[in-house]
C-alpha cells in the first residue's frame, strides 16, 4: 500500500472535512440549526436515559425488560450506517486530480474504501454531539463500554459489505451486460423480497417468528450477524421473541442499508466510462439558476441540495428533493421520526394518530416519491441527494411537465391528512408532552409542505415562461439502482414499523402490507421499465462520430 | 488580414541549446471508444524535450479524450504511453511525477483554500520547499488576496488559476495542458504563458489543446489537427499551410477551417 497517498488522501479528507465544517458553522442559520440540534440530542440521550439504565452491563446486548434501550442503538446505527457509506466527497472532477498524482490508482481505491471513515460533516457533527451527550450522561455506569463495542461491530460489519461492494463492481465495470442483466435480476429479486415479506406479514407477525426460527433461517441468522452479534449467544442461539426479532431487523437493515448505499456508487460512471462530453454538458447547466425564491433557495443551500440541472421535471421535483432528503437522507430528520414513534410507543399511546406521521413518510411519501420520480423521468434534484448524476433520469422529459400538475394534487390532499392528524394529535390529547412531541413531528411536515409548494411554483412558473427542455445529450449511464433506492431504505424501516405497530394493537397489518406492496412493486417495476427505455432513449442520443 | 509567419516569441518556445532527440511524451496507437462511438482513433504522438505542441479541432474531435487517456484519467482500448521512458501503465508513480495537467474544466477541491491546494499538490509530487514558488505562483496570478479562500468560493477563472498554480508548482517535464486559458483574465492569460515559455525553456514538452489559435500559435511550434477522433493534420505552420494550399499571409484560422472543412 502506498502509504504516502493514503496519508496524503487522510489529510486532504480531514482538511476538507474541517474547512466544510468551518465553512457550514459561519452562518447563522446553521449554527442555529446546530443548537436546535443540539437541544434534540441532549434530549434524547435523557429520554432514553432510564431506558438504558435497565440493560444488565454482563449481559451483553441483550435487553432486560424492556426492548427500547436498543432504540438508541438502532437508531444511531441508523445514522452511522446511512452515512458510511457516503462518498469521500470527491467527485469525478476531483478525482480527476487524484489520477493525476504520482500514485497508483489502487491506492486511491484503497483510500475510497476506507471512506466509511470518511462522514458528511453534517452528520459528523450529529453523530459526534450523540456520543458526547450519551457519554456525559451514561459515564458512570459500566454500560458505556458497550459503545465502542457496538461501534466497532458496525463497522466491521460495514468494511465487509464495502469489501464485497468492490468485488462486485470491479467484476461488473469490465462486463456491461452482466451488469445489466444484474441489475434486473436486482431489481426482480427486491419485487420478490418485498412480496414475500409482504405475504409473510399477512400471515401474520407469530407466523413471521415461526418462519425465522427454521433452521435454515436461524443458521443465516447466525452467519449475517456472526461479526456484530457475537456476544449475544441469548439473541443467536436461542429462539427469537418479538422483541428480539425488532432488534435483529435492525441489524439486518443497516446490513442492506450499507450494500444498497454501496450500491449506489454507479461503477458505469467510473473512469474508463466517463465522457468527456458529460462535462461540458454538467458546466452548461451548472451555470443556471434555479428559478426558486432567495429564501427557498437559502433552504436548499442550508440542506446542501445540489441543483444540477435545468430539466422541467427536476425543477418540480426539488419539493420532493426536501422531503425526501429530510425523510431519508437528513439524519436529524429520521431521529425526530423515530423519536416521535417510539415516544409514542413507549408511553404507550396508542392512539393511531400519534404515528401517522412517522407511517405517512415511510409508507406513503417515499415509495410514492420514488414512483413520481420515474413518471417524471428525471428526479435530477433525487440524484445528487443520492450522489448520482442527475442526468441518468433525465430520459421521458415531456411526461413529467404533465404529470406533476396531475399528480400534486393527490399529494396535497395526503399533506393535508396529514396535517390535520397531527393538528387532532395536538388538540385531543391535551398533555404537554403530547404537545411537545406533536410540533417536533410538525418540523419534517413543515419541510414536506414547503417542498411541494415550492415545486408546484416552480411547476407552474416554468409553465408561465414558457420553459422548453433540451435534450440532455450523451450521458454517462444509467442505473436502475439508483432509482429502487428510495424503495429501498423506507422498506426497511417500515418492516421495523409495521411489526412494531401490529406489536402494539395500534393497527391492522393488513392494511399497511397490502398498499405498501402495490405501492412499492409499482415502484419498482416501473423504475425497471424506464430503465429499460432510457438505455435505448439514451443510446440514440449519443452522436457519431 | 494576419500574417501566418512564426512569431518571434514563438521561437522562444524551442530553446535550440537543449538537444533533441530523446522525446519526453510517447504516445502509440491510441484507441478509445465510448460504446459504439470512437472518439480517438489510432492516435500517435512524439513531443520532443523543449518542444510544445498544439492540439486543436473542433468539438468533440477527441482532443480532451486524448488528453485524459495520455494523463492516466481515462483508461483508452489500447496504447502505449511514456512519459519521460517511463511506461504509463506499468510504472505508473514514476511517469506521472514527470507530469502536469490542467483539465478542461476546473474543478478544485471545493473545500481546500487555495493555500492548501497548492500544498496537496506540493506533496503529491513531493516537492522540498514549495513554498516560495508557491508565493511566487500566487503572484503571478494575482491570487495573493485569495490565499485563504475556499475554492468552492472561487469564481471560475479563480479556479482555473489554481488548478494552473497547481499543475506548474512541480515544474513538469511533461506539461498536458486542457483549455488553459479557460475563464482567465488578460493578466492570467499573460502569466501562463510565461510559465509555458519558462518550461519549454528549461526542456519541457507541452501539449496544449485549445480553441484559441492565438494561444496555440504563440506557444506551439507544432500542431496536431484532430477530426472524428483522428489526426488528420501535423507539422509545422509552414507544413500545414502548404497542406491547406494556403498562401504566406493566410492565418492559422483559415488554415485550420480549410482543413477541417475537408
Amino acid at each position: 500500500m502506498d502509504k504516502k497517498t493514503i496519508n496524503l488522501l487522510h489529510w486532504l479528507r480531514f482538511r476538507m472535512l474541517v474547512n466544510g465544517l468551518n465553512d457550514f458553522l459561519s452562518s447563522r442559520l446553521h449554527k442555529a440549526g446546530v443548537v436546535g440540534g443540539s437541544f434534540l440530542l441532549t434530549w434524547f440521550v435523557m429520554f432514553f436515559l432510564p431506558i438504558m439504565s435497565q440493560v444488565e452491563p454482563t449481559s451483553g446486548l441483550t435487553p432486560s425488560s424492556e426492548p427500547w434501550g436498543l432504540a438508541f442503538f438502532i437508531i444511531l446505527a441508523l445514522l452511522l450506517g446511512a452515512e458510511a457509506s457516503w462518498n469521500l466527497t470527491v467527485g469525478m472532477h476531483e478525482q480527476d486530480i487524484l489520477l493525476v498524482i504520482p500514485t497508483r490508482e489502487s491506492s486511491i481505491a484503497k483510500a475510497r474504501f476506507m471512506r466509511v471513515l470518511a462522514l458528511h460533516p453534517l452528520t459528523t457533527l450529529v453523530v459526534v454531539l450523540a456520543f458526547l451527550g450519551t457519554a456525559s450522561v451514561l459515564v458512570k455506569i459500566d454500560f458505556l463500554a458497550l459503545l465502542p463495542y457496538a461501534y466497532v461491530s458496525i463497522f466491521l460489519y460495514s468494511l465487509i459489505s464495502l469489501a464485497v461492494f468492490w468485488l462486485v463492481v470491479g467484476f461488473l465495470k469490465k462486463h456491461r451486460r452482466v451488469a445489466r442483466l444484474t441489475e434486473g435480476v436486482f431489481a426482480i429479486g427486491l419485487m420478490v423480497f418485498v412480496g414475500l415479506f409482504s405475504w409473510a406479514l399477512w400471515q401474520g407477525v407469530d407466523f413471521l417468528i415461526g418462519l425465522w426460527n427454521q433452521f435454515y433461517t436461524s443458521q443465516v441468522t447466525r452467519f449475517v450477524f456472526a461479526v456484530p452479534l457475537s456476544a449475544t449467544d441469548t439473541l443467536l442461539f436461542g429462539d427469537l421473541s418479538m422483541r428480539t426479532l425488532l432488534e435483529v431487523l435492525s441489524l439486518l437493515g443497516i446490513g442492506v442499508v450499507f450494500l444498497v448505499m454501496a450500491f449506489r456508487y454507479d461503477y458505469r460512471l467510473y473512469e474508463s466510462e466517463v465522457s468527456p462530453y458529460q462535462s461540458t454538458m454538467g458546466r452548461g447547466t451548472e451555470r443556471e439558476s434555479p428559478p426558486l425564491p432567495a429564501w427557498m433557495d437559502k433552504i436548499r443551500m442550508a440542506l446542501r441540495v445540489k441543483y444540477q440541472d435545468t430539466g422541467t421535471g427536476s425543477r418540480a421535483l426539488f419539493g420532493l428533493v426536501l422531503s425526501q432528503n429530510l425523510a431519508l437522507y437528513f439524519p436529524l430528520g429520521l431521529m425526530i421520526l423515530f423519536v416521535v414513534f417510539f415516544t409514542g410507543s413507549f408511553f404507550s399511546v396508542s392512539h393511531p394518530m400519534f404515528v401517522l406521521p412517522f407511517l405517512f413518510v415511510m409508507m406513503v411519501a417515499s415509495p410514492v416519491g420514488s414512483v413520481l420520480s420515474w413518471f417524471f423521468g428525471e428526479s435530477a434534484g433525487i440524484a445528487p441527494a443520492m450522489g448520482v448524476n442527475p442526468d441518468v433520469f433525465r430520459t421521458v422529459p415531456v411526461k413529467g411537465e404533465k404529470m406533476i400538475q396531475i399528480l400534486t394534487l393527490p399529494m396535497l390532499i395526503l399533506g393535508a391528512y396529514y396535517f390535520s392528524a397531527v393538528l387532532f394529535v395536538l388538540v385531543t390529547s391535551g398533555t404537554a408532552l403530547a404537545m411537545y412531541f406533536a410540533v417536533a413531528s410538525l418540523l419534517p411536515a413543515i419541510f414536506f409542505a414547503i417542498g411541494y409548494v415550492s415545486g408546484i411554483a416552480t411547476s407552474f412558473s416554468m409553465t408561465a415562461g414558457g420553459f422548453t427542455w433540451e435534450p440532455p445529450g450523451i450521458t454517462k449511464g444509467i442505473s436502475i439502482l439508483p432509482a429502487v433506492y428510495p424503495v429501498v431504505l423506507p422498506s426497511i424501516l417500515f418492516v421495523h414499523t409495521a411489526i412494531a405497530m401490529s406489536f402494539l394493537d395500534t393497527i391492522d397489518l393488513r392494511l399497511i402490507v397490502v398498499p405498501y406492496f402495490v405501492i412499492g412493486s409499482l415502484g419498482i417495476l416501473s423504475a425497471y421499465l424506464f430503465y429499460l427505455k432510457g438505455s435505448r432513449d439514451l443510446d440514440s442520443l449519443r452522436p457519431s462520430a | 488580414m494576419k500574417s501566418f509567419r512564426i512569431p518571434k516569441k514563438r521561437l522562444i518556445a524551442h530553446n535550440p541549446s537543449v538537444p533533441l532527440g530523446r522525446d519526453m511524451l510517447e504516445v502509440r496507437n491510441l484507441s478509445k471508444s465510448f460504446r459504439k462511438v470512437k472518439a480517438v482513433v489510432d492516435f500517435n504522438l512524439d513531443v520532443r524535450d523543449g518542444e510544445a505542441v498544439g492540439l486543436v479541432g473542433p468539438n468533440g474531435s477527441g482532443k480532451t479524450t486524448t488528453i485524459r487517456c495520455i494523463c492516466g484519467i481515462m483508461r483508452p482500448d489500447s496504447a502505449e504511453v511514456r512519459i519521460n521512458g517511463h511506461d504509463l501503465y506499468d510504472e505508473p508513480v514514476e511517469a506521472k511525477m514527470d507530469l502536469g495537467y490542467v483539465p478542461e474544466i476546473p474543478y478544485p477541491f471545493p473545500h481546500l483554500t487555495v493555500w492548501e491546494h497548492v500544498m496537496f499538490m506540493a506533496r503529491a509530487f513531493s516537492v522540498d520547499a514549495w513554498e516560495p514558488k508557491a508565493e511566487e505562483l500566487l503572484r503571478m496570478f494575482n491570487m495573493t488576496e485569495k490565499r485563504d479562500e475556499l475554492c468552492v468560493k472561487l469564481s471560475k477563472g479563480m479556479k482555473q488559476k489554481v488548478m494552473l498554480m497547481s499543475a506548474f508548482i512541480h515544474d513538469p517535464t511533461v506539461l498536458l495542458m486542457d483549455e488553459p486559458l479557460y475563464g482567465i483574465d488578460p493578466r492570467g492569460s499573460y502569466a501562463l504563458k510565461k510559465l509555458v515559455r519558462e518550461r519549454i525553456s528549461a526542456g519541457a514538452s507541452v501539449v496544449i489543446s485549445s480553441h484559441t489559435l492565438s494561444l496555440i500559435e504563440e506557444v506551439c511550434t507544432r500542431v496536431a489537427i484532430m477530426n472524428k477522433g483522428r489526426i488528420i493534420a501535423s507539422g509545422t505552420y509552414e507544413e500545414l499551410r502548404r497542406r491547406a494550399e494556403k498562401g504566406e499571409d493566410a492565418s492559422f484560422e483559415e488554415v485550420f477551417v480549410k482543413i477541417t472543412e475537408g
